[in-house]
């Protein structure tokens, strides 16, 4: 029957609408759903390039900026005079260790500001007390810390005698006297970035006694203290310099020795080359008191920092020195 | 028989349908509804950086330098993921964030623990993505509907801190510090995201 079959189209017809409508309903559908994934190739993930000095603002940091060596020795000269020794509060105290500078730059070549002949004008040294100085006398009672926030005033008696010796262009050792036997040089004595373990030649001459003569002076002339090979154009370079402080002052498991001898000199040698040595710090968690009173160069070390320029220098943050014991 | 049609109509219109086809006994004829295709596509990533913040003046940064600098800089991975279906087949993303090598162990044992690693899928907020010794594998989800033929982004961002536990990082992670071979760009994580696009339920009208 043509009417009853064109109705059963039409159903059919119907639901098949019914069904192309509803693709998934309400509530929770159940059965196959579509997905497809998706991979790119690897790609590196990592760090960038960069140059940075230590922070100088953490308060336990042994770094010191180089522009924060302000106190004036004359007309554009600075100078910090600091106590040393290998304690906690320099970030020691667990082991024994070569007293460290390590100068970090982040500068291309030589210390870029004005003027330029900053770059071979820092001068590191350290001293140790004379065993019969009574310089020292004034710091019985000091709140003083050997830490690295302390400074020594280059005003006050041992402040005086030290700074005088390490503004000095050279030291000279005579019997009975001992400022050699004080002196360690660091970033001093003729050394630099291209030579950081160089010694300063001793010139023995025998006097009444033995007589030696070392120069303190700055770095070698026309080179610099801080890293020369870094450059940002192109971008390539390291950025510290690491010197390790050494001295000719003879050294016994006891301490530093109170006469004043060389160290692979006896003390009535009739002609003598001596051997430096590194100043090796002794882990100690001594008191400050008892550092500020002993004569034990391995126990408190007076590091001196200076710099000097013909005109007023603006050094900038990356310039940085950091003590440590390797 | 007509009757029958329609209320299996009505059944199928009320009710809890689950099947993509179906089949009508009505005469023996089959039916079969497509719901449509489902395709996805992935690009090779921009790598780029967002800034953090000023660089400290005890800090040089090489300009224009990719990859993560110190609380300076992260480094990001964006890719733009495409479904490609048919009209009828809108899908949602979920993206297993995952390292497939780590290029550099002694680096990725050093930056892990200050590691911060998140992953943003379209405009949901950036989700914190765990890593583990080995690298990482995680997964985020998004429920947004990405429509056939639409596209959405996926960004991947790699952020260290200046400092973390007391230890400056910009010094502590200079690679190549103290010697003369340079401060150069270390890969430290081969990372090959996978996205999966699933059909989205569409509501009947």
């Amino acid at each position: 029957m043509i009417g009853g079959r064109r109705a059963r189209v039409a159903a059919i017809a119907v639901v098949a609408a019914a069904g192309a409508l509803i693709a998934l309903g309400t509530g929770a559908p159940s059965g196959a759903y579509w997905t497809a994934t998706a991979t790119p190739a690897p790609t590196a993930a990592g760090t960038g390039q960069w140059c940075a000095s230590p922070d100088t603002t953490v308060a336990s940091n042994e770094a010191i900026k180089l522009g924060d060596v302000a106190t004036a020795t004359g007309t554009n000269g600075r100078v910090a005079i600091i106590p040393v020794a290998d304690n906690a509060a320099w970030g020691g105290g667990t082991a024994n260790g070569v007293l460290t500078v390590t100068l970090w730059s982040c500068q291309d070549g030589s210390i870029v500001p004005a003027p330029a002949e900053l770059a071979n004008t820092v001068r590191i040294t350290s001293w140790q007390y004379e065993s019969t100085s009574t310089d020292r006398a004034f710091l019985a009672g000091t709140t003083s810390t050997v830490a690295p926030s302390s400074r020594l005033s280059p005003s006050s008696t041992l402040g005086s005698r030290i700074l005088s010796l390490a503004q000095s262009a050279s030291v000279s050792q005579l019997v009975g006297t001992q400022p050699l036997s004080r002196y360690s040089w660091i970033v001093a004595g003729g050394r630099s970035a291209s030579a950081p373990t160089a010694a300063p030649t001793a010139s023995c001459v025998l006097v009444v006694g033995l007589v030696c003569t070392v120069p303190v002076t700055n770095t070698s002339g026309g080179d610099d203290a801080f890293s020369q090979a870094f450059d940002t154009t192109p971008w390539n370079g390291s950025t510290t310099v690491a010197y390790r402080a050494a001295t000719y002052a003879a050294q016994t498991p006891t301490g530093w020795s109170s006469g004043g001898g060389f160290n692979g000199c006896p003390s009535l040698s009739l002609l003598c080359t001596p051997t430096a040595a590194n100043v090796t710090m002794t882990a100690t968690a001594a008191s400050d008191a008892t550092l500020y009173a002993s004569t034990n160069g391995n126990l408190l070390q007076w590091l001196v920092v200076q710099w000097n320029a013909t005109s007023t220098a603006t050094l900038t943050d990356d310039l940085v020195v950091q003590v440590s014991f390797t | 028989m007509a009757i029958t049609a329609a209320v299996l109509g009505a059944l199928l219109i009320g009710g809890v349908p689950s099947y993509a086809s179906f089949a009508s006994s009505v005469n023996g004829a089959q039916l079969r509804i497509l719901s449509g295709t489902l395709g996805a596509t992935i690009s090779a990533p921009s790598v780029g950086t967002a800034s953090i913040a000023t660089a400290p003046s005890r800090v040089v940064v090489r300009p224009g330098t990719p990859g993560m600098v110190p609380g300076v800089q992260s480094q990001t991975l964006t890719y733009t993921v495409t479904n490609t279906g048919s009209a009828r087949a809108p899908a949602s993303a979920s993206v297993r964030v995952l390292s497939t090598a780590v290029t550099d162990a002694a680096a990725w044992t050093a930056i892990r623990p200050s590691l911060q690693v998140t992953a943003r899928i379209g405009s949901d907020p950036a989700v914190a993505v765990a890593t583990t010794a080995t690298g990482i594998d995680a997964t985020v989800t998004s429920t947004a509907a990405i429509q056939a033929g639409a596209t959405t982004p996926v960004v991947l961002t790699f952020t260290l801190p200046a400092s973390s536990g007391g230890v400056d990082l910009l010094t502590a992670l200079l690679p190549s510090a103290g010697t003369s071979s340079g401060l150069s760009i270390r890969s430290i994580l081969a990372m090959q995201p996978q996205v999966t696009l699933t059909q989205v339920p569409v509501m009947a009208p």
